[in-house]
């Protein structure tokens, strides 16, 4: 009681704040002292269950765009690993319209904790009107609710962006579903390889290619506006970075620079580029301003300096140098000073990717014949690997920092079949991984931030 | 001159010549040479006799190193008392009774515990001394009997060696009792320590359920009664599986209940951090919809008093240990 009147003040007088800090901590223990304490340190490490209801037209029946959009909706939220939506035959009175407040004697039984409600259909002008309501089974209150419009062809990107909503609810962090990826499809034999930038939807989905494969292509990079792509193409045989701009699929080579460019990553604003720059036999790490095109050397050696990667804040910079005799990563400021190291396990490391949360890069890891693919905190601690294969490389992060994708290639035979690769998603628990269904071979995966 | 008395001063004069040439040389030479090699020989012997004797082997090592280091005091004893050291070995040192017999034995001895006590030798120069050593026992089985009828002497010697080096040995056993009685001690402590924690880590899980029943005066709320409802409210709660910080996202919902165990409410008690930290506050509305979910709670009614008003603490640290 006494926290409570102190709390607004605590708020405002800035020099009192150590004292009623004090008195605030005091406040608690005594309460605690007055009250039973009883500590849940466990709890069910399961998907949490929700009830999706189809989407209803004006007339209370369920709508074939409805029927559409909750599945786009139920698959998304289940391929998170985080949700379990509950078989709809099992719903004992399916809603009629969002607008109703739904009789939760009847949701409880299920065991859900959330309910979607919501409407869909298209127009008389041709056009797709959604609305949604969350609920909150076992409070029984709304949580949140919205709705719009677009042309039919936004279905999916509506019903991610619904998907998304759900998410942040329930876990308190944005969600990714409406994303892109892009990557580079493979296709041919081992030895004449066809390689071009494809893009899709991050459920696999509104699947392109954007080059033709003329050219060999490799790690395709997002803008943080997720409008241009930074790319390593191979004109001629001399590999350079290029830009493509998803819009009007225009390609354009950044800078003109004697030695090779590669390993691009944009900036967290997408003024500046970092990449790889090969010259006379060094290979040293270069930042580029986007506008100028001019660019300014970072790191200095004799060693192969590659794969840098900003943090989210764009104060620091992470990559990978044999500079220390293997391969390990090296964090520095973003001028390139205080290079320190931070990885000292076995093994050897690269294609380091600085978390969008911040708190930890993924790397990929090679040690004892195998690839792993890993998360450490931006201090080296705390290594974690998640995946692990044959040949597993190139961890991208989700938008919201709770999901990784990568590439995993199956060992050859020995009559030179085998060795499929594909890309797969795994969340930082490393406990729900699957594969993303792609119509070839896929490698270089890039996770776009979220489209909106 | 007599022919005779000439040979004679001849014979007398090449008496002396032989006297000097064999005589004062061999006075000279045998006491120089004897002391410089036995002195030699101690270094040597030294381990040999030791390691014969195969009770203790790290003492053995160490009274090698010590040796080693304190090459002057050995050379007094040797040659002023020969022969009270001799009726004394058999006695104190086993390793030559040993010896004819029993050679097999000591050395598997030997050998075993040597693994295992290579380690706690101290000393700076442990390397070289250690394999020198580990090389010998194979050797020296063999050595022994060789050197026993020949070497009579200097067997003595060594044990006299061995006599002076049994100070060594003793202050050495002394020290090592002492360290044993140190680790003992540290052992106990850590041991009581420990126990410690985990009497304070279980007072700190049930230390608030111990209290509580002071005021009351029915029966107090047994762990059981705690434990079931753990056991209860953890299958209802979804704690949150990879969020950021996961290990910072401990909320105390406080629970009133009527007597049947329904929850009335279910309050947030950090309101502050609840309004302005949004993956806390999800967490919080989590933690609420699990205590709502669980309702009605199983908890004995006679206690009612106890329990009526109670703070759940959900905490999701388990997710990342």
């Amino acid at each position: 009681m006494v926290a409570k009147i102190f709390r607004p003040i605590l708020c405002r007088c800035v020099a009192v704040v150590a004292v009623l800090a004090i008195a605030l901590g005091l406040a608690p223990i005594g309460q605690a002292e007055a009250q039973l304490r009883i500590e849940i340190t466990e709890g069910q490490v399961a998907p949490t269950p929700i009830a999706i209801a189809e989407f209803t037209g004006p007339d209370g029946n369920v709508t074939a765009v409805g029927r559409q959009l909750t599945q786009i909706i139920s698959d998304d939220l289940e391929s998170s690993g985080l949700f379990r939506p509950v078989d709809s035959a099992a719903f004992i009175d399916p809603p009629k319209a969002p607008s109703v407040k739904p009789n939760f004697a009847n949701w409880s039984p299920l065991g859900v904790k959330g309910l979607l409600v919501g409407s869909a259909y298209i127009d008389d002008a041709g056009m797709l009107q959604v609305e949604f309501v969350l609920w909150d089974v076992v409070i029984q209150r709304n949580i949140t609710a919205g709705g719009g419009n677009a042309d039919q062809s936004g279905l999916r990107r509506l019903a991610h962006q619904i998907a998304d909503f759900v998410y942040e609810e329930f876990t308190g962090d944005s969600g990714y579903f409406d994303t892109q990826i892009v990557y580079v499809a493979e296709s041919g034999t081992q030895s004449r390889r066809l390689k071009r930038l494809a893009i899709m939807d991050q459920d696999g989905h509104n699947h392109r290619y954007l080059t033709s494969g003329l050219d060999l292509v490799l790690t395709p990079r997002f803008s943080p506006t997720a409008n241009e792509i930074a790319y390593l193409n191979y004109f001629n045989d001399e590999p350079n970075v290029y830009l493509f701009e998803v819009a009007t699929g225009r390609t354009e080579r950044l800078g003109s620079f004697p030695g090779m460019t590669f390993a691009p990553r944009f900036g967290p604003d997408g003024d500046k580029l970092i990449m790889s720059l090969a010259q006379d036999g060094m290979t040293d790490i270069y930042e580029m301003d986007m506008r100028t095109q001019s660019i300014n050397q970072l790191t200095k050696s004799a060693s192969i300096d590659t794969s840098p990667s900003y943090a989210p804040d764009g104060n620091r910079i992470v990559f990978n140098s044999d500079r220390g005799g293997s391969q390990q990563l090296y964090v520095m400021d973003a001028d390139g000073s205080n290079v320190r190291r931070i990885s000292y396990g076995v093994g050897r490391y690269a294609t380091p990717v600085w978390s969008p949360r911040g708190d930890i890069i993924a790397f990929t890891k090679m040690a004892n014949g195998q690839f792993y693919i890993g998360v450490m905190n931006v201090d080296g601690s705390g290594e974690r690997l998640l995946a692990d294969g044959f040949l597993v490389e190139g961890p991208t992060w989700a938008p919201n920092g709770r999901v990784l994708m990568y590439f995993k290639q199956e060992p050859f035979e020995a009559d030179g079949s085998g060795g499929a690769t594909h890309v797969y998603r795994i969340d930082i628990t490393g406990f729900n991984e699957r594969r993303i269904v792609t119509p070839s071979d896929a490698s270089d995966p890039a996770w776009s931030p979220l489209l909106r | 001159m007599n022919p005779r008395s000439f040979y004679i001063s001849i014979g007398l004069h090449l008496g002396i010549v032989v006297l000097a040439l064999v005589g004062l040389p061999s006075l000279n030479r045998p006491l120089p040479e004897d002391q410089p090699l036995v002195m030699m020989e101690i270094v040597q012997t030294v381990p040999q006799t030791n390691v014969n004797e195969g009770s203790e082997v790290s003492t053995a090592k160490q009274e090698q190193q010590a040796a080693q280091r304190k090459i002057p005091p050995p050379p007094p004893p040797p040659p002023p008392k020969p022969a009270p050291a001799a009726p004394k070995t058999p006695a104190k040192s086993t390793p030559k009774a040993v010896d004819p017999a029993a050679e097999i034995i000591p050395e598997k001895i030997q050998e075993k515990p040597k693994p295992a006590e290579a380690q706690p030798p101290v000393p700076p120069k442990p390397k070289p001394t250690q394999t020198a050593a580990q090389k010998m026992p194979t050797k020296l089985p063999k050595s022994p009997p060789k050197r026993v009828n020949k070497l009579a002497r200097q067997n003595e010697l060594a044990k006299q060696r061995t006599d002076a080096l049994t100070g060594v040995m003793q202050n050495l056993a002394k020290a090592k009792a002492v360290n044993d009685d140190a680790e003992k001690k540290r052992r106990e402590q850590e041991r009581k320590k420990a126990a410690e924690k985990l009497n304070d880590s279980l007072s700190a899980a049930a230390g608030d359920v111990l209290k509580a029943p002071d005021k009351p005066v029915v029966g107090p709320l047994g762990l059981s009664d705690i434990d079931r409802l753990r056991a209860h409210l953890s299958k209802c709660w979804d704690p949150p599986i990879g969020a950021a910080g996961s290990d910072t996202l401990i909320v105390d919902i406080i629970v009133s209940l009527d007597r049947d165990g329904h929850v009335l409410s279910a309050k947030v008690d950090n309101n502050l951090r609840f309004n302005t930290d949004r993956i806390f506050k999800v967490a919080a509305e989590e933690a609420i919809r699990a205590t709502r979910e669980c309702s009605p709670l199983p908890l004995p009614p006679e206690k009612y008093e106890q329990w009526k008003s109670f703070i759940f603490v959900f905490d999701p640290r388990f997710l990342t240990r």
